[in-house]
């Protein structure tokens, strides 16, 4: 006949303990991965807008901190924010100035401008399907606003 | 002797939370690594437009000057004291890098290029050019202001 024990038993403890080692593991893969990113300065050149699909190239740059422009099929925006409306990356025909830019681009770029400091960089972050005239009338606005520093954002790889 | 007496399974469980801390971090290792292939680059470019100020005071002796076609067709003309050089034709990447190869030696100061292309060219094919002619110029300029 099996001996009944008499002796209490410890009660599960309630409290839940954290496991700190595998919590700083995560965070410290994520603290590498972003101070690599922030460290190549690649990270600013995300554009805001999400349908922009950039063209891909093998012969890059390094990343720059610069003003952005972005173009996708209906808009566009500048430093993220969005200046003028366009139809599948047409201008309207009263937007666009008798020197090929655009009145609402180069106002919203000439006004960046001023206040930075009249810096002259200046990033393009185009989608790849644009066609050469709507990315020749924003760098026409840009060059209108004091720009002569160019620099085309693409995806590192290319073909 | 055969013993009827029930024992009562506990249902009290404890969850252990180190492995599926340890797949996350796994899985975040992975999408980080992943997306770090992916990266944004910057090509520069310069722009024939607008500009008040030079950068040099003589312009340049010889100048290339490369127009892509909507029909994917490339024509290279040498604009300057080598403009009596034929105008060459490239239907595809290869022809391209061969033309300019030929030009960058036989053509005396041949250093500045000019792109420009038709306007319903894409973007893309724009950047693919560019990509072509720096391999063997450094500086690229866009034109057709």
């Amino acid at each position: 006949m099996m001996r009944k024990s008499y002796l209490r038993r410890k009660p599960p403890s309630s409290e839940m303990s954290l496991q700190i080692t595998s919590m700083a593991d995560v965070f410290m893969i994520l603290l590498v991965f972003l101070l690599k990113g922030y460290g190549s300065g690649v990270l600013d050149v995300t554009p805001v807008s999400g349908d922009i699909k950039m063209p891909a190239s093998k012969v890059v740059d390094g990343g720059k901190d610069a003003l952005r422009v972005e173009l996708s099929s209906s808009k566009v925006l500048v430093d993220g924010k969005p200046v003028a409306a366009i139809q599948d990356f047409k201008f309207e025909e009263d937007d666009l100035l008798r020197s090929g830019g655009s009145l609402k681009v180069s106002a919203a770029l000439k006004e960046k401008w001023e206040r930075s400091g009249q810096r002259t960089d200046l990033i393009v972050i185009a989608d790849q399907g644009a066609p050469y005239s709507s990315i020749k009338t924003v760098l026409a606005s840009a060059a209108i606003s004091g720009f002569t520093d160019f620099k085309l954002a693409v995806v590192n790889g290319g073909e | 002797m055969i013993n009827f007496q029930r024992h009562e399974v506990p249902l009290d469980f404890e969850l252990n939370l180190a492995p599926v801390i340890d797949c996350f971090t796994v899985l975040i290792a992975f999408v980080m690594i992943s997306t770090s292939f992916a990266s944004v680059g910057i090509l520069d470019a310069g722009v024939i437009a607008g500009g008040d100020t030079p950068k040099s005071d003589s312009p340049p002796k010889n100048r290339l000057s490369v127009e892509l076609g909507k029909d994917g067709m490339i024509q290279l003309r040498v604009i300057g004291t080598a403009s009596k050089s034929p105008e060459l034709k490239a239907e595809n990447a290869e022809q391209l890098q061969a033309h300019l190869t030929k030009l960058k030696t036989d053509v005396a100061e041949l250093n500045d290029v000019t792109l420009t292309a038709a306007d319903s060219v894409p973007y893309n094919e724009i950047v693919r050019v560019m990509e072509s002619l720096r391999g063997t110029f450094p500086t690229v300029a866009l034109g057709g202001f």
